[in-house]
């Protein structure tokens, strides 16, 4: 069978070795946890608890503050200790809840539906929003949002993205093979809040063992096709992931939902699933602590909140020897400058790298070889934009589609001059959005 | 003479007179009039075409002005000379803007302000705002790379050995080019009569600012205290303390203070362009890196 992809890409090392087989394990509960309220795309929620107040695990302690917002919820059960800025993974500093654990871990959530599978949609909608359910996959763009698109738009599939092509990442993989039946139940869930009768769980090829406990979940339900794509970086993003699987190209500038496609993570898939049968809101995730400067990599379940250094911890400690330590995956994770900051909703991984595992070289100057048009999955000329950006003619990157780059990094990863574009490529992107200019 | 000689002078020459007085009729009608005194406004102004004042060029700042809608002084690197001339041509009084300076409000360089990690990225202020704001610990203080003395167009900002930049008074005209360029707002324009500004901007808490940066302003309100500073000019508002421009009793808070974060400028010497250091009176806090040099 031909395994269905995108244009372009690249082959990374995958590196999932080091955890794939590694189930997921329940990290221990924090003693105490920084809860950020921006943990989602769009505006930041408010809080709605004060210094002292003692909370329950799962209560909300900060309200949606508009449309594109979602609520906030107590990770573990204890009493409010500050509401002020602490350092967060998306660098700078952000406003978040200090809570000190009592370790009852005392349950502040309600109850399920009782048939989620019957729910009138606009209930699902209104669970999955009150549960503070984003995008896991690390852009934490409200889920109820994406799944009632604006009137005019009509969706006619689900496409649950369980390609996870970042390397080391196998947190999506362990959930698929060990929580299949929740994936697919989540994803039935997700067909019917958004109205649609298809779903596809696009799965890569190098996670057997994923797709078959998958597809013989899905079996059973109607509807749902699971789909084995081929390994190529990046299989997991939105648009790439939309070409391969439907075969329809989501134009410069417009969202998935103009295809009549939603795509969802299957972490996401699985805490919609959780939010709507047992009314759990959004307060652990599934994160891989992987790299060569883990003493134990693994895949644990954690509570949102809980300081890398704790985590990093319980996986042998973190070698003096790290280089780098990322959140997310290594080609589009975010550095971090310390181990002091909260996992949030949209922390996939925590990756620990040693020297020889980057690649940093010195820059030389571009010898116009091509390669990186050749691999751009949105088929830009990074090359071109790379040398407006250099003479800082934003108009002129603008013009050569800046603005659709999705900062994959697969330009990087084969120049073979060393440059770093994507920094160039964002700084464009900021200075177009200065300027208000319209598309060019 | 051949007629056809005659003939070919005679079509081409009344071709010549009927296009000719076309010309001369268009021209009445589709007049474009030009106020005589933009020229002069125009050649009055800087000349730089910097585009500090927000208009595409010293012409269109000029039509403006003729028209109006701006004022000479909007033409900073201009400064008085273009004011008075402006108002001279226009017959109007001329007001005066008040000079100011741009002043670095951050004294963290290497060997004071501790890094938390290393920064691998593009050498660019803006760019390493974006990815997790480049590598010194304080979140409020200067990234160090320079993107203000390369935006400046007069030359007046350059880095020092300490990785921060240094304002050449004399140089500066207060276009504040370099304070919309700073991601985290670091130089601010002061009246030039202003002889001390606070060379700190970290509104974080006084033990996390110490956590990170030998001379940041800790918020610890001894400047504010009546004994240091008997005016009460000071006041302590969200851990910085602010205070007037026109702020007298600041030499023993300047003194006192604990971070050496006030910076006292060189009073300019009257008579002479800004900035004419061997003969500045007056001194700078012991340890002021921000004396610059000639």
């Amino acid at each position: 069978m031909r395994l269905r992809t995108f244009r372009g890409g690249i082959h990374p090392p995958g590196r999932k070795e080091m955890t794939a087989a590694r189930p997921i394990r329940v990290a221990a509960l924090p003693a105490r946890v920084r809860i950020p309220l921006k943990q989602n795309a769009g505006e930041s929620p408010i809080p709605a608890v004060s210094t002292g107040q003692r909370v329950r695990t799962g209560e909300t302690i900060a309200e949606a503050s508009g449309p594109v917002s979602v609520p906030i919820h107590a990770s573990i059960s204890g009493t409010v200790r500050a509401i002020g800025p602490v350092p967060v993974p998306y660098g700078g500093s952000a406003a978040a809840i200090e809570i000190e654990g009592d370790g009852k871990d005392e349950r502040g959530w309600g109850e399920g539906l009782p048939d989620p599978f019957a729910a009138d949609p606009k209930e699902l909608l209104e669970r999955i929003r009150t549960a503070g359910v984003v995008g896991l996959g690390g852009a934490q763009f409200p889920a109820h949002i994406k799944l009632s698109p604006p009137p005019g738009k009509r969706l006619d599939c689900v496409i649950v993205n369980g390609a996870e092509c970042e390397p080391y990442l196998t947190a999506d993989h362990r959930v698929m093979v060990e929580r299949a039946r929740d994936v697919v139940a989540g994803t039935r869930v997700l067909m019917r809040a958004a109205g649609v009768g298809k779903a596809f769980i696009g799965i890569e090829a190098n996670k057997p063992d994923a797709l078959e406990a998958v597809s013989a979940a899905a079996a059973a339900a109607g509807g749902i096709e699971p789909v084995a794509l081929r390994v190529k970086y990046p299989q997991g993003a939105e648009k790439q992931l939309i070409a391969a699987i439907i075969g329809r190209s989501v134009p410069a500038g417009a969202l998935p939902a103009d295809v009549g496609a939603v795509v969802q993570n299957v972490g996401t898939a699985v805490a919609v699933w959780e939010a709507v049968s047992a009314g759990k809101p959004l307060f652990e995730r599934v994160v891989t602590v992987s790299g060569g400067g883990v003493g134990e990599p693994g895949n644990w379940l954690v509570r949102i909140g809980t300081p890398f250094g704790d985590l990093l911890a319980q996986s042998g400690g973190l070698s003096p020897d790290t280089a780098m330590l990322i959140m997310g995956g290594p080609m589009m994770g975010v550095a971090q400058g310390t181990e002091d900051v909260p996992i949030v909703k949209g922390t996939s991984g925590i990756i620990a790298l040693l020297e020889g595992e980057i690649a940093a070289g010195r820059e030389r100057p571009c010898i116009r070889c091509g390669r990186c048009l050749e691999v751009c999955p949105m088929g830009l000329s990074p090359a071109l934009i790379r040398r407006a950006v250099e003479k800082g003619d934003w108009e002129a990157a603008g013009e050569l589609g800046v603005r659709d780059c999705i900062e994959c990094g697969a330009c990087v990863f084969v120049c073979t001059s060393g440059m770093g574009q994507i920094q160039g490529f964002r700084r464009a992107k900021l200075e177009l959005s200065r300027r208000g200019g319209k598309r060019g | 003479m051949s007629p056809v000689v005659f003939y070919s002078a005679a079509v081409l020459g009344a071709m010549g007179f009927a296009l000719g007085l076309l010309l001369a009729i268009f021209g009445r009608v589709f007049a474009v009039s030009i106020d005589p005194r933009v020229e002069g406004v125009a050649s009055a102004l800087a000349c730089l075409n910097c585009g500090v004042c927000g208009y595409p060029g010293c012409r269109a700042l000029a039509e403006a002005i003729v028209a109006g809608k701006a004022k000479a002084e909007q033409c900073a690197p201009g400064g008085d000379e273009a004011v008075r001339k402006v108002a001279e041509l226009l017959g109007q009084q001329a007001v005066f803007a008040e000079p100011s300076v741009a002043v670095v409000r951050c004294r963290g360089g290497k060997s004071v302000a501790k890094d938390r990690a290393v920064y691998r990225g593009v050498r660019d202020c803006v760019s390493a705002d974006l990815i997790g704001a480049g590598s010194k610990a304080c979140e409020w203080g200067c990234l160090g790379m320079g993107s203000c003395a390369a935006a400046c167009p007069f030359g007046a900002l350059r880095m020092n050995a300490e990785g921060l930049p240094e304002v050449n008074e004399e140089k500066c005209t207060a276009c504040g080019i370099c304070v919309g360029v700073c991601p985290r707002r670091i130089i601010a324009l002061i009246p030039r009569r202003q002889m001390v500004y606070l060379g700190c901007v970290s509104r974080d808490r006084g033990k996390n600012v110490k956590e990170v940066c030998a001379v940041g302003c800790t918020a610890c309100g001894l400047c504010a205290s009546p004994k240091v500073t008997p005016s009460g000019s000071v006041i302590i508002r969200e851990n910085l303390p602010e205070f007037p421009p026109g702020w007298e009793d600041f030499k023993a808070a300047a003194e006192k203070c604990p971070s050496r974060c006030f910076v006292i400028r060189r009073p300019l010497p009257s008579g002479r362009s800004p900035g004419a250091d061997a003969a500045a009176p007056g001194g700078t806090i012991p340890g002021d890196r921000h004396a610059h040099d000639s």
